[in-house]
């Protein structure tokens, strides 16, 4: 290693193995070395700590490093973090620990990264863990030769299978200090057992409990961090240094139960150094260690309980043979000895850093937003609003990235055609969903490379573009959760959710919506635009929250009509509806009937949206009751006018003179009709419910509120409508105000969390 | 200075877990607080079956066996242990036999054979190679033939057998065994045979305890935490009965649709308080209303004695961590997660982050004065007209009290009601700190709801229903106004639950003043006064209770 060796980040935080492997990366001639300066707050992390030392080694920049510093490294720590680690940094080290973290390192980091291997429980595989976290191999198949697996003892790569074992590098793991002390006295006959959590973790538990059951007539005493202390007298939980280092000089003995092949823990070797006896289960890891013929050694318990017997009888004999013996236990862990062996593993890793093929020049990312469902009307514009805000984001990112839109392919085109008003630069594409059982889809996984993953449902859905089904995308977003199976996940994709109706439903069939729960669980990211819905998908969704971001409601471009003028007075309110049950049509035609019978309502009320010219014709059990009360009424049948779902143009100018726009509905995502409204100089009468609130907070709509649940007193809200029309509309905000909430204004809000994806 | 025994005598059946027995805590809580006294020692008798479990889980609670006195009938019936070791053997997981075993390493075995058969077929270059394996693998085929006739034959057999097998449990178990067979052991309304065989099992048992006991000639009184053990009042010494609540007698119809089993514990019961000396009762209405007014026990006859206050954080507060509280929150999790995974509904169910999902819990089984179906009532308008975000956990087993489940199902809350029943003392107690409201709606207790101590010693507060035995606690009108709700007005349960929503800080904070007076009651406070009403008994022995 002539040349100047690459920075390392070592993004671990276990004190002891700290201590011996920078120390060891330094003798290498690996002077610049980042360590993290957090870790998760979980039990399992008690032997972690942080620590600043190296930082002042470090020759980056004070900015770089204080963004380094702020990092979670155990999580994702985000693109802009990984390009500054980039810059600096070839190697890493890691420890998977989440899910996120890999696919975000796989995704970001271009160097070359160390999976530290400390060995695992007997039955469990580094491979398992790496497909459990990592989706099968999806995204460590991004880091090609660049992920190597760190073998910190040499056998434990053999129980991996070959695509796991091809990428071994043996470092072994070590003891920074090795030397034994001489001042161990053993004047306490008593036994020291050291098991962490025996109150929380049910491993240890388990360990503490079998102890129990062969050594609990035996004075003893239970070493070992106690995030919670049991109700036990033998277990001393946290002991300050002073009374640690007196431990380790005055018990009599210590026991080590693990028989594991394939791990070990530091107590033993702590033992060993303090000069304490030590009797251990053989059969373990310590026979590697030369633990095999050693006085100390057991081959049952009924043996170990007879060697603890002796010792506690202050078997002098048998004590002397252990002590004098068992150094020998530390041999396999001096640095002088793993040196070389490091040496050589560290110069396979930096060869492979220097032989990485050179970056191709990267094409521009493309990104497909896709309706899985014909949708017409606000989710549909609202695809295409999402679509034109990544176009825009990645420009003022200046990471130009293609995007295309892809709507299910129809027969009949409705009032507009689906891609009407999308700018020209985002091509379009027709879809038709195929369906791949689960022999076919693991195939297809296999063809792209994901060779280990396996199927866990019966049925896959992949999207057909008539080309190349969407693989040339790098980033699917779904818009809706609307797939009736899992995703092929042959590519990362997005859902952009709008609402979880379903919950609020009571008539709502039993798991009928698991398919679309299941999907968003599985989605790299999941998007919601408002705080409701964002609640819901937390409560009802289970989405984890790392995975859920809030975006801002994108609005539509300012319409093109010129607003009414007004002098000829009011001729109708616009009530926007289709025939979905949370609309509330029944409580919305009872309150009609009573603003005209009751109240003497003059506006007409005419009905606009997808499906609405049969909002009196519909056979679906919750409009049906409409015919019979429109039908009673004869002012009510004269009024209120469907008129259908109305091409864009004539839309506007049925809201452009309109008195007021109704929105009646229950409960949803809220809607932008109201905003189109106050963009033509419009107000709106609406429901009160959590997103319109939102919506009218966001944008200060100054909505007049109504009661969805009480029809009368949607007549009387009505009929203040009719008389209040001037001044509502003299509090409707300003076009200016408006335009801060544009689609430009906030793309780069959407941009943000995509391109994580990316 | 001298030591005075007491004794505590515990009468729990065999398949009793005293770790799941609200009574059980009780207890645990009690003794705890009875070993710091050094001029009392307790003597607890039960039956032999008892033993074991109860001291490990006084070990487990830290509860030194050197600290009361163990006496025990000495052996189980023989009946017993054959009904727990079948039990025993229902209740373990099947294994996978020898044959099955054999059976899949011989198929693996022969699948190796034949892949390597099939390519050196394909890959030699020789005909007489090619000819000799063919020869090979058609001898090895044949060989097989009579094996395989026989392995069919077997099949064949086997799925007849089972069909005539499920034929005949089909005619026993919808003709002949109602019309025949149980008539003859069982009256309509009665407890079916093992119920009452059981029944006469413990009633012998209590027979040797009681001789156990009244030998005991240094114990100067004794004291039954429950009624529900006729026994006790059979016991020479002083006697001291604890009545914690006779709920039938309020809620005949709901208690009555239940086990039909209750109907004799409930004459048990009667008979019992019937029969008895001194009582001792958690709240001065279940003295007033219940002992004094139903069953005409002497005022004087019957002392109450409040429970001490809970406390939940030792089950689950981490230490030693930079940042204990989110070691603590994530140990939660993780918690309930598992009860999640555990309790398993379905695939929604299981697969829950825990830390996404907010939700208010009501902590109780179900029986009928727990007014589960208002809280469901209320829970639904809050989710659907008020769009509460959060979920309802609840602890009952629905299986077990019909109405709950088919209200869930009927109104499609499966998603968002949860029913985690079984939950361990660390899992509940995770369960209460991750909570953002803890509910109880309950129409009646024998004392103040747990709820109340056991989540604002986890910092979650609390909304409860206006009842006498939550009133005698919480006597500032104020607070009173602020977490108390009428249980007979969904809408009024729905009204206090949403303003506690949405004033979560200041609710706690009210109610932490409340904790820290009620934390001044500790469990040697209960012993205290249980001790003095022994002692009373010792120095002038009431026979107010009648005696019969």
């Amino acid at each position: 290693m002539t040349e100047p060796l690459p920075r390392v980040m070592w993004l671990l935080s276990h004190s002891t193995a700290r201590e011996f492997e920078i120390a060891m990366l330094k003798k290498l001639g690996f002077a610049e070395v980042f360590l993290p300066k957090s870790f998760p707050m979980e039990a399992g992390f008690r032997s972690a700590s942080v620590d600043y030392s190296e930082d002042a080694r470090l020759s980056i920049p004070p900015d770089d490093l204080a963004i380094l510093n702020a990092a979670d490294w155990y999580s994702d720590p985000g693109r802009d973090v990984w390009q500054i680690a980039n810059k600096h940094f070839q190697v890493l080290f890691f420890i998977v620990q989440s899910s996120s973290f890999l696919s975000s390192m796989a995704r970001h980091f271009q160097g070359v990264a160390i999976l530290r291997a400390y060995g695992l429980s007997q039955d469990m595989s580094y491979d398992r863990i790496l497909l459990h976290y990592g989706q099968g191999t999806r995204m460590l198949d991004g880091l090609g030769r660049r992920l190597w697996m760190g073998t910190a003892y040499e056998h434990i790569a053999s129980i991996e299978p070959p695509w796991l074992r091809r990428r071994e590098v043996y470092l072994p793991a070590g003891l920074d200090d090795c030397r034994v002390r001489g001042d161990w006295t053993g004047h306490d006959p008593t036994l020291l057992f050291v098991c962490p959590e025996v109150a929380t973790n049910p491993y240890y538990m388990q360990i503490y409990r079998k102890f129990k059951t062969w050594f609990a007539d035996f004075p003893y005493v239970v070493g070992g961090a106690q995030p919670l202390m049991p109700n036990d007298p033998h277990v001393l939980g946290f002991v300050p240094a002073d009374a640690y280092r007196r431990n380790m000089r005055e018990f009599r003995v210590m026991f080590y139960h693990s028989t594991e092949p394939n791990h070990v823990h530091y107590h033993p070797f702590e033992a060993v150094r303090a000069g304490m006896p030590l009797i251990f289960m053989g059969g373990g890891i310590l026979d590697r260690f030369g633990g095999d013929g050693l006085p100390g050694r057991c081959s049952s318990y009924e043996e170990a309980r007879h060697k603890v017997r002796r010792i506690l009888d202050n078997d002098r004999k048998l004590i002397n043979e252990i002590r004098f013996s068992q150094p020998r236990l530390l041999n396999g862990l001096h640095p002088e000895t793993l040196q070389p062996l490091w040496r050589q593993g560290m110069e396979q890793v930096v060869d492979s850093l220097r032989s990485l093929p050179p970056s191709t020049l990267s094409r521009k990312p493309r990104i497909a937003v896709i309706l899985p469902v014909p949708y017409r009307g606000g989710t549909l514009r609202s695809a295409k609003l999402l679509a034109q805000a990544l176009l825009a984001g990645s420009r003022q990112f200046d990471e130009k990235a293609d995007v295309v839109f892809a709507y299910p392919h129809v027969p009949e085109e409705g009032a507009d055609k689906w891609d009407e008003g999308l700018p020209p630069e985002i091509p379009r594409r027709s879809l038709t969903w195929l369906a791949l059982e689960a022999a076919a889809a693991r195939r297809a996984m296999k063809f792209a490379g994901h060779s280990a993953w396996g199927p866990t449902a019966e049925r896959y859905l992949a999207m057909d573009d008539g080309m190349q089904q969407f693989c040339d995308c790098d980033l699917w977003i779904i818009v809706s959760d609307r797939l009736s199976a899992p995703l092929l996940p042959i590519r990362p994709y997005i859902l952009l959710i709008f609402d979880y109706l379903q919950r609020y439903d009571a008539a709502f069939p039993e798991n009928a919506d698991y398919a679309f729960l299941a999907a968003a669980r599985a989605a790299a990211r999941v998007l919601v635009t408002t705080r409701f819905t964002e609640g819901d998908a937390l409560a009802y969704g289970g989405i984890a929250r790392e995975r859920l971001f809030r975006v801002p409601m994108l609005i539509p471009e300012r319409p093109t009509v010129e607003c009414a003028h007004r002098e000829a007075g009011d001729s109708h309110f616009l009530w926007t509806t289709n025939l979905a049950a949370h609309k509330n049509h029944l409580n919305a035609v009872r309150a009609l009937r009573e603003y005209y019978e009751v109240l003497d309502g003059r506006l007409e009320c005419r009905v606009t949206g997808a499906d609405t010219k049969d909002l009196l014709k519909s056979e679906l059990p919750h409009i049906q009751p409409l015919r019979a009360l429109v039908s009673e009424s004869k002012v009510l049948a004269k009024k209120l006018r469907p008129l259908g779902e109305l091409p864009e143009m004539l839309y506007q100018r049925q809201l452009a003179t309109a008195s007021f726009l109704w929105h009646p509905a229950q409960v949803d995502n809220g809607t932008l009709s109201v905003v189109e409204a106050a963009q033509l100089g419009v107000p709106s009468l609406s429901s009160r419910y959590p997103a319109m609130e939102e919506m009218n907070e966001r944008f200060g709509l100054h909505l007049a509120w109504m009661e969805a649940g009480d029809p009368s007193q949607m007549a009387r809200q009505l009929k203040w409508m009719e008389e209040h029309g001037p001044s509502v509309r003299s509090r409707l905000p300003g076009t200016n105000a408006l335009a801060a909430h544009s689609v430009e204004e906030v793309a780069s809000e959407y941009w943000k969390v995509v391109r994580e994806c990316l | 200075m001298s030591v005075r025994h007491f004794g505590i005598c515990l009468a729990y059946g065999p398949t009793a877990d005293l770790r799941k027995e609200g009574l059980g805590r009780l207890l645990i809580a009690f003794l705890k607080a009875a070993v710091t006294r050094d001029d009392v020692r307790f003597v607890i008798a039960c039956p032999e079956w008892s033993r074991d479990g109860f001291l490990t889980l006084c070990e487990s609670e830290g509860i030194p066996s050197s600290g009361f006195d163990l006496v025990s009938t000495g052996g189980v019936p023989v009946g017993l242990r054959i009904a727990l070791a079948w039990r025993a053997r229902k209740q373990h997981a099947p294994k996978e036999s020898r044959f099955f075993s054999l059976a899949a390493w011989l198929r693996s075995r022969a699948e190796d054979s034949r892949a390597r058969l099939e390519r050196r077929l394909m890959a030699t270059h020789s005909v007489v190679a090619w000819i000799a394996l063919v020869l090979t693998a058609a001898a090895i085929g044949l060989a097989f033939v009579p094996l395989l006739g026989l392995l069919m034959i077997c099949r064949a057999l086997y799925s007849r057998l089972r069909r005539w097998g499920r034929s005949i449990s089909r005619i026993l178990r919808l003709n002949l065994a109602p019309g025949l067979l149980l008539s003859l052991f069982v009256r309509p309304g009665e407890e079916s045979p093992v119920v009452r065989l059981y029944r006469m099992m413990e009633d012998a048992e209590g027979e040797r305890l009681l001789k156990k006991i009244n030998s005991l000639r240094h114990v100067q009184a004794w004291y039954c935490p429950t009624a529900f053990w006729p026994v006790f009042n059979r016991i020479t010494a002083p006697r001291l009965m604890c009545v914690p609540d006779v709920l039938p007698s309020e809620f005949p119809i709901g208690f009555a649709g239940l086990e039909p089993e209750l109907a004799k514990s409930f004459e048990i019961l009667e008979h019992s308080i019937r029969g008895g000396e001194r009582f001792v009762t958690y709240s001065a209405r279940m003295k007033w209303d219940t002992l004094v007014g139903r069953y005409l026990i002497p005022p004087a006859a019957v002392e109450v004695v409040p429970h001490a206050c809970w406390d939940l954080r030792g089950s689950i507060t981490l230490r030693g961590l930079p940042d204990n509280e989110r070691v603590t929150t994530h140990y939660c999790q993780q918690l309930l997660e598992g009860a999640f995974r555990r309790a398993g509904f379905n695939d929604y169910t299981k697969a829950l982050a825990s830390g996404s999902s907010r939700f208010i819990v009501y902590a109780s089984q179900f029986r009928p004065n727990k007014n589960v179906i208002t809280l469901l009532r209320a829970y639904e308008y809050l989710l659907r007209k008020r769009f509460i975000a959060d979920k309802l956990i609840l602890t009952g087993d629905p299986a077990r009290f019909p109405a709950v489940g088919a209200f869930i199902r009927e109104r499609s809350l499966q998603n968002d009601v949860l029913c985690l029943h079984g939950l361990t003392a660390p899992e509940l107690a995770a369960c209460f700190h991750l909570a953002e409201l803890a509910v109880n709606p309950s129409l009646s207790e024998g004392g103040c709801p747990f709820t109340l101590t056991e989540a604002l010693s986890v910092g979650t507060p609390v909304v409860m229903a206006r009842i006498s035995v939550t009133e005698e606690i919480i006597t500032e009108p104020e607070l009173r106004d602020m977490m108390l709700f009428d249980p007979y007005n969904w809408r009024d349960v729905a009204a206090r639950i949403e303003w506690a929503l949405h004033h979560r800080e200041p609710l706690l904070a009210a109610q932490n003043e409340l904790y820290a007076r009620l934390r001044r009651r500790t469990w040697r406070n209960v012993v205290d006064d249980c001790v003095g009403v022994l002692e009373s008994l010792v120095e002038a022995p009431a026979r107010a209770g009648g005696g019969q």
